[in-house]
């Protein structure tokens, strides 16, 4: 972008599709032209590697397990919410008449 | 005939266990939570960053799935309800990580000034197989940096690019449009990448 004859407008209406041009979600004509403009221009260029490695990366981040001892009392939490649905519902005292 | 009653009907994998479950099974409950136990204590702990507040939003989203399953119309996918649930928990809860101020993110933040020098090279992270690049220090700074995004825009990232749902898919989960997912997943994703170029550069 330091060159003088570059349009930094069109850099700024390209860097605005980035995150779209790495999901796939860009209709074939703006593909295109963003492919276009990422052969020429190489502050964009950049920009879109260093974006897409990003995305890479919070792609690859792994599941921890659950806390040792957690899953039991997940279970038990469940077998009380089980027991209190089906417990009968109090009797209501008659009404004095 | 009701709108509900056009919708589409969609099944997966779960259906056969909650039908079963809304049948009268409720001793299959247990199942439901093996399944998305895990899944859901790592979004916890994504969003919250606390493993007593993952703990926390597992638990509560479950008496949430207990109380509302029967409420379930098959006209999205379980897991996609399931985090529905898991998020509207989540922010009712306002389970504001410690390194997480509320505030915009602006593109403009982003955006490199028309003076700025520019190398002729992407830097060598960026050019490196992830294999090579990933190890434990670099996946802290990755979820130190994600637990220091705003919530609204970590919301996105996470279920976009952690747990993996489609553009369509989130805004369904967020209830909003699928161009403010964009635009929030975007500059999510801006953000992180400025943090992992400070991380980099050191």
């Amino acid at each position: 972008m330091s060159d003088k004859d570059h349009d930094h407008g069109h850099c700024l209406e390209m860097f605005r599709k980035l995150s779209e041009y790495i999901d796939g979600e860009l209709d074939q004509l703006c593909c295109e032209e963003l492919e276009k403009h990422l052969a020429d221009c190489p502050a964009c260029k950049i920009c879109m590697m260093t974006l897409k490695q990003t995305v890479n990366l919070c792609r690859e981040v792994k599941d921890n397990p659950v806390p040792e001892g957690f899953s039991h009392k997940m279970a038990v939490f469940i077998e009380e919410l089980q027991v209190k649905k089906d417990a009968p519902l109090p009797t209501k005292p008659a009404k004095k008449l | 005939m009701t709108a509900s009653h056009n919708r589409k009907r969609i099944t997966d994998q779960d259906t056969e266990l909650i039908e079963a479950i809304n049948a009268g099974r409720g001793d299959r409950f247990p199942e439901l939570l093996k399944r998305y136990e895990e899944k859901l204590y790592n979004f916890g702990l994504r969003m919250c960053g606390d493993v007593r507040d993952a703990e926390d939003l597992v638990q509560d989203t479950f008496l949430n799935v207990f109380k509302y399953l029967k409420d379930f119309r098959f006209e999205t996918k379980f897991k996609n309800w399931l985090y529905r649930v898991a998020t509207s928990t989540c922010i009712k809860k306002r389970r504001k990580s410690k390194f997480a101020p509320e505030h915009e993110i602006s593109l403009d933040d982003f955006i490199p000034a028309e003076s700025e020098q520019v190398a002729q090279e992407a830097p060598g992270w960026a050019r490196m197989p992830l294999e090579q690049l990933l190890n434990e220090e670099l996946a802290v700074q990755l979820k130190e940096a994600i637990l220091s995004l705003p919530e609204k825009y970590r919301l996105v990232v996470v279920l976009r690019d952690l747990e993996g749902f489609s553009t369509a898919e989130t805004a369904h989960i967020l209830n909003l449009q699928p161009s403010n997912v964009k635009v929030r997943l975007h500059r999510a994703r801006l953000f992180l990448r400025d943090q992992l170029k400070g991380y980099f550069e050191q």
